[in-house]
Order: C-alpha cells, then structure tokens, then sequence
C-alpha cells in the first residue's frame, strides 16, 4: 500500500514552485509535466475502480483497462490545450511530450515505491520500456492531431481513430510484457523502435514547419 | 490443428504490411492526400488488431477477453474507413435518404442480434455506430458514383432483410429449424461476397469509373465484414479471406484513381 496522493504532492510542489520563476516554453513544459502527473493519478483511480467493480485480476486489469483509461486521461489535456491555447504545432508535440513523461515520471515512483528498486536491469527496462511507452503514445497522437489540423479534417473520426490507435498500441504493449518470456522481449523494444521513427517523422514535421514560416 | 486458424490472420498480415508499404508511398508523393492518409491510418489499426488477437491467442489460448483491444482498433479502421469515403463525397448533393436511412436501420438490427448473441452491450453498441458510420457514407458513395443499378439496389436490399430475418428466426424456432436457417444466412451471405468479388473485378476491367471502383471495393469490405460478425467456422474463416482480399482491392482501387 502506497499512499500516491502524498507522493504526488511531494514531487509536484517544488515543480509548481518553479513554475514562478520560469519563462516561456519551459514553464509551459514544466506545467504540463505536473498535469501529465495528476492524469496518472487520476487514471489509477478510474482504473482501480473499474479493476473492483468488474472483480478482474490485477494483471487483467492492466491488458483491459488500463491502456483506455491511462490514453483517454491522457488525450484530455491533450484537448484542453487545443480547445483553449490553440498552441503552434511545436508547442503542441511540446505540451504532448511533456504530459508523457510526467505521467510515466509519476507511474514510475509508483512503482519504484512498491517493488523496490534492488535490480538496476530490471529499472532500466522499466525506463525504457514503460517511460518510453506513454510519450511515445501520445507524441503519435499530437503527430496525428498536427497532420489532421494542417490538413483541414481534425474532426471527432480523426480524434476517436487516433486515439483508438494509440489505446490498441498500449494494450498490446502491456499485453505482450504481462507474460514472461520471447513476448515481453518483444514488448520491451516496441516503444524504442517506434520513438525511433516517431522522431524522423517529428523532425521532417518541424522542418516543413519552419519552410512554411 | 491450432496454427491452420491462424492462417487466415497471418495471410491478412502479410496483405496489410504490403498494402501499409504501398500507402506510405503514395503518401511520400502527395503529403496531402487526405484519402490515403485515412487509408493507412485505417490500415495500422486493423494490423494492430490482427498483431493483438493473434498475441492474445497464443499467449492466453483458453482465457475469454472481456473487453478486447482488439475491438477499439476495428472501430478504428471502420470510423477511418468511413473518412476516407467522406473525403470523396463532394456534398450531400446526391439524394441518397432511402439509402442511408437503410443502412442505419440495417446496422440497429445488426446491434441488437449481436447483443442477443453476446450479451456485450457496450461493446456492440459501439461497434455499431462505427459500422454505421462506414455503411452510411458508403451509401452516398456508392449512390454519388452510381456503381449499382435500381435492380442490384433492390436486391441488396433484399438480402439485408433476409440476412435479419433468417437471423432473427433462429432465436424463435426449435434447434433443428434453426439450423436450416443459419445455413441460409450463409448462403446468402456466401451469394454476397461473390457477388460483389465479381462487380469490383468487372469494374476494374472496364477501366472507366475511378469513383465506381472505390466504391465497390468499399462495398465488398462492408459485406465481408457483416460476413464474419455473423458467422462461425468455415463461413468466419471464408469471409475474413475474403475481407482481406477487399483491402487489397480497396488499396488498388485509391491508387488507381491516384495514378489517374
């Protein structure tokens, strides 16, 4: 039993602190950060409450439902800022990367906290593997959401398929690493392989963007 | 025994790589090509879908899914699908209300059988509103590229009635009547996808209408589609055949009106 409330708290106050005396894109990253934390959070909720109400096993529990809600708890800041700031597109994949890494920063100290963090190996799979995991989601899903404003259909199917898409990736992902063995290998390397292309597609991205500039 | 029902998904694995190969290429020429885009958007999720069954399949044989991934990547590819025909449709200026009021109430049926069947409401319901989306504006395509004439409309219409009715009558006769009725769901089922493999060849052969094509194309997905939600063993396995046929056709057919 770990008390996730506190340990966000802990790790959030200094950042909200910060915040006061950072500028620019960095406040916004750093705030974005906070908020990728408190979606962990919340999603660990939902999902422990759907896990009750429907008398799953933890390890169903993560294959099923934690990949809707960790992407759905995701995706909603991700809506927040469109709908509100309507921020450029590297601002976006920013703000999308951000969310990311503070949700799997905090999933992280979850779970350091719970299982201990003896195995060095074990935490640097852990790392790659999971951490890399939701960035790589939902960096996919603001890639997604940038093409489809820049082409003029970002609309409910482009959002509902995007958002599907990264679901189906992260529930394989878990699906893959629940069983030991040749799959959860294969589990472990996905989200590298594919922040790997995600990041010559993100580059060619910004490059079109500063010609259109 | 075990690998032969994985054959089917390996095959359509295969076809989907190629086919994502063949889009991105298309895209890599025109970033933007809306339909290509939706296109191999669609085509991801169905590999994703094809790649999690599979997985789930070796990996928990005798577990049942009680709510499969693999589902939310199928609403995906249909609401993706849906897109790509939407893009193409130029305004509603085309009177297709009979059609689409149809294919809504066509789709509500379906609903309700698969439920009566599974007893998944949200999950069915769901997959509902993303086939309804597809079969909606595959209505208007198939009405704006005039690919069917009065004839073939009415006798699709007719087989869509059929289709219910023969399913429905299963739930309300003795098991020995049923079964003479799941096997006329089969046929007509079967009769349907011949049907539309032989139009999306003779149309691909005749070389004229682009817009015939893809709708056609589209058309045969939808029917194999149906196909396998409503059936089990041979027929599934037929119609998944024929599924994955029609997304290479439904690939060949945006192409070839690409290519001009």
């Amino acid at each position: 039993m770990i008390y996730a409330e506190n340990i966000l708290l802990c790790i959030a106050i200094p950042l909200i602190v910060s915040l006061l005396f950072i500028h620019a894109d960095v406040r916004k990253y750093v705030a974005a950060f906070v908020l990728g934390m408190g979606m962990c959070l919340l999603a660990a909720y939902i999902s422990g409450f759907l896990n009750l109400a429907t008398g799953m096993s933890n390890n169903d529990a993560s294959v099923f439902i934690s990949p809707v809600v960790e992407e759905l708890m995701k995706l909603l800041p991700l809506m927040l800022f469109i709908v509100l700031f309507n921020p450029n597109d590297n601002t976006f994949a920013m703000l999308a990367v951000a969310i990311g890494a503070g949700f799997s920063t905090f999933e992280n100290c979850c779970y350091i906290l719970t299982s201990g963090a003896d195995s060095l190996p074990y935490i640097l799979i852990r790392g790659l593997a999971v951490g890399v995991m939701h960035i790589v989601s939902i960096l996919a899903l603001s890639i997604w959401f940038i093409v489809a404003k820049r082409l003029k259909v970002f609309s409910l199917p482009a959002i509902a398929g995007g958002v599907s898409i990264a679901m189906v990736f992260h529930a394989l992902y878990n699906l893959l690493v629940s069983e030991s063995g040749i799959s959860s290998y294969i589990g472990f390397v996905m989200p590298p392989i594919v922040a790997g292309l995600l990041y010559i597609l993100y580059r060619r991205l910004s490059k079109q963007n500063v010609s259109q500039n | 025994m075990k690998g032969i029902e994985y054959l089917p998904a390996l095959i359509q694995i295969v076809v989907l790589i190629i086919v994502l190969a063949g889009v991105l290429r298309m895209i890599l020429r025109d970033e933007k090509n809306i339909k290509a885009i939706f296109f191999a958007f669609a085509i991801v999720a169905s590999l994703l879908s094809d790649i999690y069954w599979l997985a789930y399949d070796i990996l928990r044989p005798f577990s049942r899914m009680p709510f499969a991934a693999n589902e939310i990547a199928e609403w995906a590819m249909f609401v993706s699908l849906g897109a790509v025909l939407a893009s193409d449709i130029k305004a509603f200026g085309v009177d297709a209300r009979k059609e689409r009021f149809f294919s809504i109430l066509f789709v509500m049926a379906n609903v309700a059988l698969w439920i009566a069947w599974s007893g998944e409401w949200v999950q069915d319901i769901v997959t509902g509103f993303a086939l309804g989306y597809l079969l909606f504006y595959l209505m208007i395509h198939l009405k704006q590229s005039e690919s069917l004439s009065k004839m073939e409309w009415r006798i699709l219409a007719a087989a869509c009635i059929a289709l219910i009715t023969t399913n429905t009558m299963t739930f309300f006769v003795d098991q020995s009547l049923a079964a003479t009725f799941d096997q006329i769901t089969g046929m007509i089922l079967i009769a349907g996808e011949i049907y539309f493999i032989t139009d999306v060849i003779l149309e691909f052969r005749k070389d004229k209408n682009p817009s015939a094509r893809i709708s056609l194309a589209f058309a045969l997905f939808a029917w194999s589609i149906t196909s396998m939600y409503m059936s089990a063993d041979v027929i599934y396995y037929v119609s998944m055949f024929v599924s994955t046929f029609s997304i290479y056709m439904m690939f060949k057919s945006l192409k070839a009106e690409v290519e001009g």
